[in-house]
């Protein structure tokens, strides 16, 4: 092995590291990191301004994340479905994959899966589709004897899956989640949430026993 | 600090003996000492002070945001952050101006402390909107700011930080979506390798390793998880990746220079490992898929080529070209081998036997002191794994250690006349890297 002489950089920049810092390098970083920073932001204030609107109904827990603070785990109704009952593909669809979800409103004004797809279909009236990510999927049907070999995917009666729609985490002010869970303990919690049409989405406020939301957000 | 003064040592220890030979002037060993210490301590404090303060900073922004002040609007917390972000840059810009090169320390500072704030922001934009779970996206995107700042600036810290999110970004990745493989990882590491080596940074070069490194494990813990692949599969593409490594490492390119040492030294460590944890796992044995079949041939080719290559180079001599090939294909063939007959990882002690005495001898050779210690190091894990092996019996234990012992006195004995014969034939061309 032999010592690489300092002057053995590879040359392809020239100048790069031999010159010193850059102030204008030092600028340009800070204003992609600013536009970055703000093309998120534009991006979630968008499905909040111009998403449809749907109301999920939910049950929470809380805990804690300790790099974004309190919050409270939302657990929909809409985070397990049984496939059968949605598609006749459903085979299309693979644990880690995507999966796009058809809401109809029902008459307690709480929005309900119609239907599923592993791509996003095209605009249906009085529809709003939610994409997410399958995070497990799990066959249901008749119980196999002890020793029997598992039944392959096809003999399955039914396909149950669990997703994310990255709308789980509602984060509150230190210390007040648990009165969010005391609310919750009194009557039925549902979450207003903003659907752009690409299928993300985002939460836009709490509501309780169906009334008006007692937790709603600004966007600034 | 401790690598520094372990460095003071051993050119201490160095200088004596050349002065002893007459290569060096006793009476200028002083000045090349002083030289090499110059402010190398009191800097390296002042750098280490540096960073901890930037840590506790950017803990604090991170816990000012995690208590999600109901008092102040979501602007105004945005509005801090991104002015502490543009703050600590102004600081790096005029710590520039004021003094240039002359002490980096205070910019890199300031620098690390705005691309910190930069994740900071992140989360804080993650928890105003109520982000759900996905934690890649957002290391990602910090991974991405660091990386880019490392370029524009230059800087060594952005870059440092931009190589540790890396692995947990492919961490948080193949949690949120086990079905794939996180070949993602490849092309920022690609950018942050080429960026060490421009700025001919040594200390950056064992950081990225150990981070291709952490990326190798959650891929090799993925393949078994989630590919199906046994233990010895896993662990032999790894070897074969630690060796393709250790090759490259003897390759003349300018751009693998400031590499040079990190590649042989992590490569080496990485192979050997990977080799003992092949032996560890060897129970879990059947045939190999055909996947495993792929990745290993590909490594193996790759790995074979460098080590053709670095030989040509009179960089790697002919028993160290051939012990590294033969380690490959060993371990290209060791899960067939474990397949098809009983007891076989015996064979693999004593390919790793073979691998710990060729390790000293080439560390002998060039001078290496870590890989005689690695050497000597795994050949004692060896004879212990013997012990607790072959325990049941104490005649078979003390069978395998006379076998053992009078192999070793033979086989230096062997060696030692092939040296002289060597040495008193009319070309012996034995060119050591």
């Amino acid at each position: 092995m032999t010592e690489a002489p300092i002057e053995a950089r590879a040359g392809w920049l020239t100048g790069f590291a031999r010159g010193g810092y850059r102030v204008w390098g030092l600028a340009l970083a800070g204003v992609l990191m600013t536009v970055l920073l703000a093309q998120i932001v534009m991006e979630r204030v968008a499905i909040l301004t111009d998403g449809a609107e749907v109301r999920l109904a939910t049950a929470p827990v809380d805990p804690r994340d300790i790099f974004r603070g309190d919050y409270v785990i939302l657990n929909y109704r809409i985070s397990t479905l049984s496939l059968e009952d949605l598609t006749d593909t459903p085979e299309a669809f693979t644990e880690g994959g995507l999966i796009y979800v058809s809401l109809k409103e029902g008459a307690n004004g709480i929005w309900e899966p119609v239907a599923a797809a592993p791509t996003l279909p095209g605009h249906t009236a009085g529809v709003v589709t939610i994409r997410g990510r399958i995070t497990s999927l799990s066959q249901t049907g008749p119980v196999t004897a002890i020793g029997e070999a598992p039944r392959p995917l096809e003999d399955a009666t039914g396909i149950r899956l669990r997703v994310d729609y990255g709308i789980d985490q509602y984060f509150v002010p230190e210390g007040t989640g648990p009165a969010l869970e005391a609310d919750r303990n009194e009557g039925t919690v549902s979450v207003l949430v903003a659907v752009a049409e690409n299928g993300n989405a985002a939460i836009k406020g709490i509501v309780l026993n169906g009334g008006d939301p007692v937790y709603l957000e600004p966007l600034f | 600090m401790i690598l520094r003064q372990a460095y003071l040592r051993r050119l201490r220890d160095d200088l004596d003996r050349w002065a002893q030979k007459g290569l060096v002037d006793p009476a200028r060993i002083p000045a090349i000492l002083k030289e090499a210490e110059g402010s190398g301590s009191e800097r390296g404090l002042t750098s280490i002070l540096a960073v901890l303060g930037v840590i506790l900073l950017g803990f604090a922004a991170m816990s000012f945001v995690a208590a999600n002040w109901g008092e102040m609007s979501k602007l105004a917390k945005l509005l801090i952050l991104f002015g502490g972000m543009w703050a600590s840059l102004g600081v790096a810009i005029w710590q520039v101006r004021a003094n240039g090169t002359e002490h980096p320390i205070y910019a890199e500072a300031a620098i690390l402390l705005a691309v910190s704030l930069f994740g900071v922001a992140i989360m804080l934009i993650g928890q105003m909107y109520h982000v759900g779970g996905e934690y890649s996206g957002g290391l990602m995107l910090w991974m991405a700011g660091a990386l880019v700042t490392a370029w524009l600036a230059p800087s060594r810290a952005a870059l440092a930080l931009a190589i540790i999110l890396a692995p947990a970004w492919s961490l948080a990745a193949l949690m949120e979506n086990p079905a794939s493989l996180h070949w993602q990882f490849v092309i920022p590491m690609s950018l942050a390798g080429l960026l060490v080596a421009e700025m001919g940074w040594r200390a950056g070069a064992h950081l990225l390793l150990i981070a291709w490194g952490v990326w190798a494990a959650i891929t090799g813990v993925w393949l078994v998880g989630e590919r199906e692949w046994t233990g010895p599969e896993a662990f032999a593409v790894g070897a074969l990746f630690a060796i393709l490594v250790t090759a490259k490492g003897h390759l003349p390119l300018r751009l693998i220079a400031p590499f040079e040492d990190a590649m042989i030294h992590w490569g080496l460590l990485a192979a050997l490992g990977s080799g003992v944890l092949m032996l560890l796992a060897s129970e879990d044995a059947q045939a190999p898929l055909t996947e495993y079949l792929v990745v290993a041939l590909i490594f193996t080719g790759a790995a074979v080529a460098t080590i053709v290559m670095g030989h040509q180079a009179r960089r790697l001599t002919y028993l160290d070209a051939t012990a590294l090939a033969a380690m490959a294909f060993f371990t290209l063939a060791y899960p067939y081998l474990l397949a098809a007959a009983s007891a076989v990882e015996w064979l693999l002690v004593i390919a790793l036997f073979a691998a710990a005495i060729w390790a000293v001898s080439y560390g002998m050779r060039t001078h290496d002191r870590f890989s005689t210690n690695l050497g000597f190091v795994l050949f004692a894990g060896m004879a212990l794994y013997v012990y607790l092996r072959t325990v049941g019996t104490l005649l078979d234990t003390s069978l395998v250690f006379i076998i053992g012992g009078l192999l070793l006195i033979g086989l230096s004995i062997g060696i030692a006349r092939v040296r002289r014969q060597m040495l008193t034939g009319s070309t012996g061309t034995g060119d050591v890297s």
